[in-house]
């Protein structure tokens, strides 16, 4: 239904954002496995806390026997999903309106980022190929499948992005930028570096008014859940701290040491090995370096027109790179700006004669034979959704088995204690207790476990298996008699109820 | 005389449709009504009906099958029944006035493409057509009436998007039109079509020099989306099961044979619909297997119908909407491409009669002005007043069930549904005798529906026949091997016949074509409860009875004790067979049973293959 005097071409290209985000919605509704939430741990935290919240529990881990304040996870997250869950406060029937609100995140994404991408005045065709084929690529569906932060926390940044990355932001679009900026960090900490991006690309482009209003208003959007997290840091015991305490308080554990490893980029080892084929040693490292080099000079290229972005990501990145957290999502959420600045960078060296024509197409040579073939395959098989598909398989058992074999009030040490609370009632508290140490961590020992354990009341152990963290403990228990079994399947997960010493 | 302006045009319209139903509120719960609205808690209570806004539509145990999801309209009944105490004569009147509305409606979406008088027409039309009678005069028909009040509204709130020029009211209207999709799609599932309905309107009705409102539809696109997510995790599952009895049993091409004959039905009850009947299923709509004339002229006047809507769009608008509003509305329960829960149903053409209420507007707008406007309009008022007559004529039959049971099997004795639904009262009455006679008729009227031949058999075996047991079971069990009721019912009779041996066959070979259904294994508990099988085999039967029903550390309890029984018992019968069952059980508990039952079966010298 073109309008008068407008030509389909135009209209299309007018219309572009809505139908990519109409169709990334599609996508995404139809990319949502069949598995339990919880599954990933992290989206069983947030779920957790949003049925806190919608019960009026406050902002605590309630699915933990000790309840500790929620200072781990920012705030943003589950507070929309609670407002959801008050909607329809049926669990896990409701966890279909979770799946509509993370599939309009992503679909809300996609439209800010194909807005943003006009800006940088690459071809119409490069928003239609690579827009698609970034949100369509197979890990955002996984991560779109799955109850986490990252499809609100990019919705976030890329309509940041949208208002701070123009020529003369207004204050309205600074403020809206900062606001936007802060609720992105409410979302996911590592939105400090969107943030930062927006705030040094203005003041170096000596927009310094609105870096400055940016910042402001950013800061009171923060300052609750600062103050909060502030206030109840100590509310952690330390047995919990290094997947519930503050980020502060596990970047402490971690040490200078930790972090500066990250130098070695090893986070990004996973995305690489997903986007090239495998080859030689000698060869990898050049194709690495070709396909990074074309996403840098990319960035490079596009600094003048795009110059919050590109701050925002480098700061991003180089953050994930510190990040003592080896979690290659992080980078995979920011994948549609990475494929545009490739592209950026591609399509520049394309245009400076016949050495960029033959780096360009080995580098698009190497992705094609790496990375297609594994989308292609994720597609055609939904070998998105098996991930999270595989790791509920275990739990399919010990669900019913906790609920069948324990009473209402046990409290069980578990692996992905959220789950087991969410689709049990029964009081948790993980069966692994670790602290860190640089970027890895040390077991807590058994007599130190099993006091805490003891102390907070723990009547049952469970794990999922032989190759659970948990499962050496378990056996350690089990020789020693302090655990009686309840459910055992060969190779399998296992529920067992705790003899604590008097 | 007062001037005909779109609102009193459509105030007409509206009353006429009252005066037409004003003998609907003597009606009283007829056939669906009584359990979705008089024995439904849910419908009886706002707060009741809130608790269940995700539930599906019909009642737990009473066609929650149905795979429908409409909670506008469970939400409607309980606020009738709230206020009047559940006096039916109230949702009745309800019904009526919501058909007034949307007629006052179908004016107004009119008045786009014809004068006023001729919008009026084309609302008298639709207030009077008389194959609106079973939404308007049956209360669950609220379904119908409540859908389509919302996409007529969201067409009028769209149109009102597209021309103002207002931001805010841009906002406004725009909201409207949203909050109009989503009371449509939250009262009956065909809503979908919404995007489709106001597409088709700025395509006839374009503002011009305006843009069509792109953005909003893409928004409504994705709201349906967002709906179908919602009803798929609540109603979704059903959906194979809900399929019309008349085309289970049918391929893709002899569903199309058997339906194109039905479009010549829909055709005729759209322009002379004096001949009505509550339900089509067979053999008032007879299956077919193979292409015949009849179906060839169905599929080329389905093919003319869809070309004329697409060849007046310029010179008859009115007449294209019609048709292809009426036309995206009637697709989803077409059984073209999907199949639905019905092969027709009067009710689903609630809003296909917008095609023959704007051709008639169309006729009376082009008649007005020539020579033969007299003779026209004499035609025109004839029909209408034939179509209204037979409105108020038809109303009546929906005053109860027995009611309209009785006068269906009169009026339609070839009608399978109708005769099954009469035994059924039948049996509740206590007239078992008279109940099974009228199974069996159905049963010979239309021997594809195992739920027929099910249900004779287990009367049959109350009232002790039976042979005839014997036979309905076995057809019941032969027309849908390995279901659960049909095998749960030839188990049954063979124990009352003492045929042991062939019911633990049948029980196992349902189990085998489906070994994770828990109602087969219900049964197969049960038979070797009643045969007092060996405790090897109960325990196992037992296992996996629990492992199905999401108990796995019981089942593994079971396992054990099985794998313990199993090493002291001498009665091996049978031994084979469950240990090939039991393989997808044992692969996942990984309990001893296996190992056991493999000793045992070299112990015993067996061979039981690898099967």
């Amino acid at each position: 239904m073109p309008a008068a005097g407008v030509s389909w071409r135009e209209q299309l290209w007018r219309r572009w954002p809505q139908l990519l985000a109409l169709g990334v919605f599609g996508v995404a509704l139809w990319a949502q496995p069949d598995a339990l939430v919880g599954a990933f741990f992290d989206d069983g935290i947030y779920v957790t806390l949003a049925k806190a919240l919608a019960e009026g529990q406050g902002y605590y881990n309630i699915h933990l026997a000790t309840a500790p304040p929620g200072v781990h996870y920012p705030v943003a997250y589950p507070v929309v999903l609670s407002l959801v869950w008050r909607v329809w406060p049926a669990f896990p029937a409701n966890v279909v309106l979770f799946q509509l609100l993370d599939s309009a995140a992503l679909a809300l994404a996609a439209w800010a980022v194909a807005v943003h991408a006009r800006r940088w005045q690459l071809p119409r065709a490069v928003s239609y190929a690579a827009l698609p084929a970034a949100f369509l690529a197979f890990p955002l569906l996984t991560i779109v499948g799955v109850r986490l932060s990252e499809p609100m926390f990019l919705a976030l940044i890329a309509l940041a992005l949208v208002a701070a990355d123009r020529d003369e932001p207004s204050d309205t679009e600074a403020i809206t930028a900062g606001v936007l900026a802060g609720l992105a960090i409410l979302t996911r900490t590592l939105g400090m570096t969107v943030l930062g991006g927006i705030v040094l690309a203005l003041w170096l482009r000596k927009r310094r008014r609105a870096a400055v209003l940016a910042g402001a208003f950013a800061l009171p959007v923060l300052l609750p859940w600062l103050v909060w997290a502030r206030a109840n840091a100590g509310g952690v015991e330390m047995e919990l701290a290094a997947n519930y305490g503050t980020y502060l308080s596990e970047l402490a554990q971690a040490g200078v040491g930790g972090m500066a490893a990250g130098g070695g980029l090893a986070v990004f080892g996973p995305v690489v090995h997903l986007l090239l084929p495998a080859m030689p040693g000698p060869l990898w490292y050049p194709a690495v370096a070709l396909v990074a080099g074309l996403i840098v000079w990319g960035g490079i290229r596009m600094a003048r027109r795009v110059s919050v972005c590109v701050a925002s990501l480098g700061l991003y990145l180089f953050a994930v790179a510190l990040w003592p957290y080896a979690s290659d999502r992080f980078v995979w959420i920011v994948l549609p700006w990475l494929l545009l600045f490739g592209v950026a960078g591609a399509l520049d060296l394309w245009r400076r004669g016949r050495v960029g024509v033959v780096a360009v197409a080995l580098a698009a040579t190497l992705v094609a034979a790496g990375y297609l073939p594994r989308e292609v395959t994720s597609l055609s098989t939904r070998g998105f959704a098996l991930t999270a598909e595989r790791m509920s398989v275990p739990f399919r058992l010990l669900v019913p088995s906790i609920l069948q074999e324990t009473p209402d009030d046990a409290i069980v040490a578990v692996a992905d204690e959220a789950l087991v609370y969410l689709y049990t009632g029964r009081r948790t508290l993980p069966n692994y207790l670790f602290r860190r140490r640089g970027r890895n961590w040390d077991r807590l020992s058994s007599a130190e476990t099993v006091a805490y354990w003891c102390g907070a009341g723990v009547t049952h152990v469970a794990h999922t298996g032989p190759a659970a963290d948990a499962a050496a403990l378990v056996r350690e228990l089990n020789a020693a008699a302090m655990l009686q079994p309840q459910f055992a399947v060969e190779a399998g997960p296992e529920l067992h109820r705790l003899e604590c010493p008097d | 005389m007062p001037r005909l302006t779109p609102p009193r045009a459509a105030l007409v319209a509206g009353l006429l449709a009252l005066v037409v139903y004003a003998n609907a509120p003597r009606n009283r719960w007829a056939l669906d009504d009584v359990p979705v609205i008089w024995q439904n808690p849910v419908a009886h209570s706002v707060p009741a009906a809130w608790a269940a806004r995700f539930s599906p539509y019909w009642p737990p145990g009473q066609g929650h099958q149905a795979g429908l999801y409409r909670p506008a309209v469970i939400m409607s009944f309980a606020v009738d029944w709230t206020l009047f105490r559940g006096e039916p004569r109230w949702f009745h009147l309800h019904n009526v006035l919501l058909h007034a509305i949307a007629a006052a409606l179908v004016v107004l979406v009119a008045v786009a493409w014809l004068p006023v008088y001729a919008a009026l027409g084309a609302g008298v039309v639709f207030a009077v057509h008389p194959v609106h009678v079973e939404a308007v005069a049956n209360v669950v028909g609220r379904a119908e009436l409540l859908a389509a009040i919302g996409l007529l509204v969201a067409v009028l709130a769209f149109r009102k998007y597209r021309r103002t020029d207002s931001r805010r009211a841009r906002a406004g209207w725009g909201a409207a039109t949203l909050a109009a999709v989503a009371l449509a799609l939250l009262s009956k599932e065909h809503a979908v079509v919404a995007v489709v309905l106001l597409a088709l309107d700025a395509w006839l009705a374009p503002v011009p020099g305006r843009r069509p409102g792109f953005g909003l539809l893409l928004l409504i696109a994705s709201v349906t989306l967002a709906w179908y997510a919602i009803w798929q995790a609540i109603a979704g599952p059903y959906v194979e099961l809900a399929t019309a009895p008349g085309l289970r049993h049918l391929s893709g091409g002899q569903r199309l044979a058997t339906m194109l004959p039905v479009y010549l039905e829909v055709l005729r009850l759209l322009t002379w619909p004096l001949r009505l009947a509550y339900d089509y299923s067979p053999q008032v709509v007879v299956p077919r297997t193979g292409l015949t004339a009849v179906a060839l002229l169905g599929g080329m006047a389905a093919g003319a119908v869809v070309a004329l809507g697409l060849l007046s769009r310029r010179r008859a608008p009115a007449v294209a909407f019609g048709i292809l509003a009426g036309l995206a509305t009637y697709a989803p329960i077409s059984n073209l491409l999907l199949v639905s829960g019905t092969i027709l149903g009067e009710r689903t053409l609630y809003l296909f009669v917008l095609a023959p209420a704007l051709t008639v507007g169309w006729i009376l707008a082009r008649a007005w002005e020539g020579r033969w406007r007299r003779i026209v309009l004499v035609g025109l008022g004839a029909l209408l007043a034939v179509y209204g007559a037979r409105s108020f004529t038809r109303t009546p039959f929906w005053q109860d069930s027995r009611n309209a049971l009785i006068e269906s099997v009169v009026a339609h004795p070839e009608n399978y549904r109708a005769r099954q639904e009469l035994a059924r009262q039948r049996e509740l009455s206590g007239d078992r005798r008279g109940a099974l006679a009228d199974y069996l008729v159905a049963g010979a009227l239309f021997e594809h529906d195992p739920s027929v031949a099910t249900t004779s058999a287990a009367l049959a075996l109350v009232i002790g026949q039976e042979r005839i047991a014997l036979r309905e079971a076995r057809r019941a069990y032969t027309l849908d091997p390995g279901r659960p009721a049909p095998t749960a019912q030839l188990v049954a009779v063979y124990r009352a016949l003492g045929w042991n041996d062939s019911a633990l066959a049948v029980a196992r070979a349902a189990l085998d074509g489906r070994p994770r259904n828990v109602s087969l294994a219900a049964t197969h508990l049960e038979l070797h409860h009643a045969l007092a099988s060996p405790e090897w085999q109960r325990v196992l039967a037992r296992a996996r009875f629990e492992w199905l029903s999401g108990r796995p550390a019981a089942a593994t309890r079971a396992f054990d004790r099985a794998a313990a029984a199993l090493e002291q018992a001498e009665q091996l019968d049978g031994l084979c067979w469950e240990v090939r069952a039991a393989r997808p059980m044992a692969t996942t508990l990984r309990t001893e049973w296996e190992r056991v039952a493999q000793g045992v079966i070299r112990r015993a010298g067996m061979a039981c293959g690898s099967g």
